[in-house]
């Protein structure tokens, strides 16, 4: 990895600000796995995929599948953070063995008076097409309600869990210091747009207790302050299904994931 | 006239125009500015409407390997592409970056690049994960642990930044060869909150 500058001083004025207060604009200036990585979804963060995690559920005849976006949000604008209703969420997940999808599962979103807003899931599903096009594969949801919410259907066997919301981010990594070692990757606008654009390092930062540095931290950075999470205290807007893994599951054992966003 | 237009009740909306199409409604602002009127077309789509066609503009599989191997100016091309279509157009990019950035030998460039691609996060049901923190649930334990590894990605306990920067500058795979140890770990282990055993799982916001 390469990486890039900033001092921890500036960021941290910088963090400062943007957790005093505010501004909604101010905070898109992070990153996670895969946060804000192009500037078309930095300027649309609603747009913006930042992880996906899947693992058994309740029992080991459940997975749950997760999708997380538009980290990071601070807490002050936590609560008024919404989905784009106007996009198509999905995982799409392969059963074959192709990398090709075999079934969808879909995410829309609707405004509704007072501020609220409702999720819809439909499927586990065939999708009316493969690639970079869709439509949305069924005209009446399985499931829908408020965002926010444990929304379910089925029961036992069939049981189908939802919930869309805001979620603690839960991806963490010593962002700052990635970028500077890999500055190519650092975002287009913010405080880590400062950094860069050569590598300003090439070790990651030292564990430290109470601001010291830890023993035995020689092959680690030792000029850029301690190693810490760009991402602790940050928000995510998540989509999270749990169902039977007999829903998504093909002829074979194996299934591949993957999340999408589609305007 | 600019102190007019200036004047004028703020950013007024100039015109709106509503057309019907289903039960969607397109919603063209005109926003007027000093020097400029900007054209913004608003879409309401219905949740359930069939004929609307979706223009994939992000995606993501496993963690990291966008993000991290794939050049910044590709990211779009690789958004708006396809798992498919990932061993011809992006193999050679993480090869790349592991050989080019990590000076590793092009063998092993080539099984880390062979086993990010397709970029499908790998979940092999018919593994006994433990739970949703098991111990064989994880990103890459299907790669580390052939025998018991359920893979995915698990909420608490699955380092993945770690685990990449191992296999690209570790040994995480056997590899010894001109690793980098100050490269294998960036030193933050754990969230910052703790997550769910239960439904929805993941910890609440801040």
């Amino acid at each position: 990895m390469r990486f890039p500058r900033l001092t921890r001083a500036r960021l941290g004025v910088s963090l400062l600000a943007m957790l005093a207060g505010a501004g909604v604009l101010a905070v898109r200036e992070g990153l996670g796995s895969d946060h804000q990585d192009t500037p078309e979804v930095e300027l649309s963060p609603r747009l913006d995929i930042n992880d996906v995690y899947a693992f058994p559920g309740a029992d080991e005849s459940r997975i749950v599948l997760v999708m997380t976006t538009q980290s990071p949000i601070t807490p002050a604008g936590t609560a008024a953070a919404r989905f784009d209703p106007n996009a198509l969420y999905q995982i799409r997940i392969d059963n074959t063995g192709d990398a090709v999808e075999d079934l969808v599962l879909q995410f829309q979103f609707d405004d509704v008076s007072g501020g609220g807003q409702r999720v819809a899931l439909f499927g586990p599903v065939a999708p009316t097409g493969t690639g970079q096009f869709s439509r949305v594969a069924k005209a009446t949801p399985d499931i829908v309600g408020n965002i926010n919410t444990v929304l379910t259907s089925g029961a036992g066997a069939t049981l189908v869990q939802l919930f869309a919301g805001p979620r603690d981010d839960p991806f963490y990594i010593d962002l700052d210091q990635f970028f500077r070692i890999v500055p190519d990757r650092r975002p287009s606008r913010g405080p880590l747009s400062q950094i860069g654009p050569a590598p300003e390092a090439s070790a990651f930062r030292p564990k430290c207790t109470n601001g010291v540095i830890n023993p035995g931290q020689a092959q680690f950075d030792q000029t850029h302050g301690c190693a810490a999470d760009f991402l602790r205290t940050f928000n995510a807007m998540a989509i999270v299904v749990e169902l039977p893994e007999a829903l998504v599951k093909g002829a074979g054992n194996n299934i591949g994931l993957w999340a999408t966003v589609s305007r | 006239m600019r102190k007019m237009l200036a004047a004028l009740p703020a950013l007024a909306a100039a015109a709106v125009i509503s057309a019907a199409c289903g039960d969607d409604t397109r919603t063209i602002v005109e926003v007027q500015k000093p020097d400029t009127v900007i054209t913004v077309v608003r879409d309401t789509i219905r949740i359930g409407n069939t004929t609307v066609t979706f223009d994939q503009i992000d995606r993501l599989g496993n963690p990291l390997v966008s993000e991290v191997f794939v050049e910044k100016r590709e990211h779009d091309h690789f958004n708006t592409s396809n798992p498919s279509e990932d061993v011809a157009q992006f193999r050679d990019d993480i090869a790349g970056f592991v050989t080019g950035v990590a000076g590793r030998d092009p063998a092993y460039a080539n099984a880390v690049a062979a086993a990010l691609t397709p970029d499908m996060l790998v979940v092999r049901l018919d593994k006994t994960g433990g739970g949703p923190f098991g111990a064989n649930v994880g990103w890459l334990t299907y790669v580390l642990d052939p025998a018991n590894g359920y893979g995915g990605r698990k909420l608490q306990g699955d380092d993945v930044v770690d685990k990449g920067l191992s296999v690209i500058f570790g040994n995480a795979l056997g590899n010894n060869n001109n690793v980098s140890p100050g490269l294998v770990t960036d030193n933050v282990d754990a969230n910052d909150k703790a997550h769910s055993a239960a439904f929805p799982y993941v910890a609440t916001p801040n």
